[in-house]
């Protein structure tokens, strides 16, 4: 039988038909995915809010807030550079700033991914009580990591006092490749989410390449430092190192290699499609894994 | 006009076991060629139902008969596996444990927005509106404090103040207010009685016939996830529980 649903609630609480039966055929899930994303962003008021919220909840009963985590940033970022720079004989003024932007960008993509696989497990009660597009718990979630991400990015202001990096026009760039990273952030949770929800393993698998992530990604050391082969093997196939990459070299005044913005593209490309396919598959039937 | 219906809904649960969720096991199953698909249950096997604006509709049936499915599919919460659902108007629904939605460590007033937000309402609207729903939540002080020091019947009072403050076309109620105590379950009824005199529709999954008597006139019957009957609610409550007498005897 043609599947059908017709929602039509009241225009001041919009009109959406975010799901399809599940014998409906592919386009009509293909719509009804569609439609949830589309909504999805069109509440960014709504959970713009409640990511806010979230953070200040977390932060509730201490003195300094999020602010916490960007003290620990500095202390690790300056502790790093320190040994690190000791160890690859790189002076401390190139490669503290080097280190630091590239770490704070690092996190920001670890952070995007580790909170992709739990979105809908997490979110299960909310899930089960009121019906809302299941694309703004995903972005709630890059909302969260943004929050963090622009308290972590006030420690480029020292940086830039010091005259450890150029400001140039030329770190505008950076905006862009941040909009990359964000539309990332909302499609990775639209295919690793739903995949957690449903094959439960895959959540530790995913936090423990994360943890090793960090040595395959040119955070503590540049990219000149490792051979030609290792570069070419590990790190062109590090989807983080071509966003970490662009993010960066503008930030820091490095060269600007076409390679890392041809990169982020295609990463992002790939992600999209990846998110598109599976959100697809999967809007319709999450429900069902994450009620019992 | 609020309205919702049903034609030939199904909702199937697959009985997903710890193996089930696991993708090494399911991997290495498949390639064994043993991969057997889980058991599936149908909550809801066919339902077709019209629930036209200003009917209060109870649900009676057996623990597993499917209303809470219904409710949840009603609330679109619940995606069907077959058919079509239409809802006309704004829906709003009680379902889930008594918590669900609400942010743990947050206050009851911090909640009240959040969960009016969540529910599609602006921060502003919500700010504005905080002080009367806390009112009507009788929660007095404790709306201060946060919500993992609340009861579950506190929980639940939050919830249903926030809900119905949100002038629902449509409110879907599971259990309706079991735990909460008698002078709020009093106050609740009247802001009920309010609701459909506007007209709304109101569907309550219950075990009690008081509470179905108080709000419903008319009911449903739901055995193994099929309509048994339905038709005015006191004739449905008779026939439902004579079903369970002749068994008995």
């Amino acid at each position: 039988m043609t599947a059908s649903l017709v929602t039509e609630p009241d225009p001041a609480v919009s009109s959406w038909t975010a799901y399809a039966p599940l014998d409906a055929p592919v386009g009509a899930q293909f719509q009804a995915a569609s439609a949830d994303i589309r909504e999805g962003l069109r509440r960014r008021r709504s959970w713009s809010f409640l990511a806010v919220e979230n953070v200040k909840n977390r932060y509730r009963r201490t003195v300094f807030g999020p602010w916490w985590l960007t003290l620990q940033m500095a202390v690790f970022v300056l502790g790093i550079s320190v040994v690190f720079g000791q160890l690859l004989n790189t002076g401390l003024k190139t490669f503290l700033p080097y280190v630091a932007v590239g770490y704070i960008a690092f996190i920001l993509l670890s952070s995007l991914t580790r909170a992709a696989t739990s979105v809908f497990i997490t979110a299960s009660s909310t899930l089960k009580s009121s019906r809302q597009p299941l694309s703004s718990l995903v972005l709630r979630n890059v909302g969260i990591e943004f929050i963090h991400f622009g308290h972590n990015m006030v420690l480029y202001i020292p940086l830039v006092a010091a005259g450890l990096v150029p400001l140039t026009p030329k770190a505008l760039i950076a905006i862009p490749v941040v909009l990359l990273i964000a539309v990332n952030g909302l499609f990775v949770g639209l295919w690793l989410g739903p995949t957690v929800a449903r094959f439960r393993d895959v959540e530790p698998l995913v936090h423990s390449i994360l943890n090793v992530a960090i040595f395959f990604s040119p955070v503590f050391y540049h990219l000149t430092n490792v051979s030609s082969g290792v570069r070419n093997t590990l790190l062109s196939w590090n989807p983080f190192s071509y966003l970490m990459n662009a993010f960066r070299a503008p930030l820091i005044g490095e060269p600007l290699l076409t390679s890392y913005y041809v990169g982020a593209a295609v990463v992002t490309l790939i992600n999209v499609a990846v998110g598109l396919a599976v959100f697809t598959w999967a809007r319709s039937r999450l429900p069902y894994w994450v009620v019992s | 006009m609020a309205h919702i219906r049903l034609r030939d809904v199904r909702a199937s649960y697959q009985v997903l076991s710890v193996l089930d969720y696991n993708l090494k096991h399911r991997l290495v199953d498949t390639i064994r060629r043993k991969h057997a698909p889980p058991v599936t249950i149908d909550a809801l096997a066919s339902i077709d139902l019209e629930v036209p604006e200003g009917t209060r509709l109870g649900l009676v049936g057996a623990n597993g008969a499917g209303k809470s499915t219904l409710l949840s599919v009603m609330a679109g919460v619940l995606p069907p596996t077959r058919g079509s659902v239409e809802v006309h108007g704004r829906v709003l629904a009680l379902l889930g444990g008594a918590g669900a939605g609400l942010s743990q460590e947050a206050s009851g007033r911090s909640n009240i927005v959040s969960l009016g937000v969540q529910l599609g309402e602006t921060p502003a609207a919500m700010r504005a509106r905080v002080d009367d729903v806390a009112e009507f939540s009788g929660l007095t002080a404790r709306i201060d404090h946060p919500v993992y020091s609340y009861s579950t019947g506190m929980q639940v009072r939050l919830r249903f103040s926030v809900l119905t403050s949100l002038r629902p076309d449509i409110l879907l109620l599971d259990e309706g207010l079991g735990t909460a105590d008698a002078e709020f379950a009093r106050r609740a009824d009247e802001r009920l009685r309010e609701f459909m005199a506007s007209a709304g529709v109101v569907v309550l999954a219950s075990h009690g016939d008081g509470l179905l008597r108080r709000h419903c006139d008319t009911a449903v019957w739901l055995d193994q996830g099929r309509v048994r009957e339905l038709g005015e609610l006191d004739g449905v409550l008779a026939n439902y529980h004579a079903s369970h007498t002749v068994k008995a005897s």
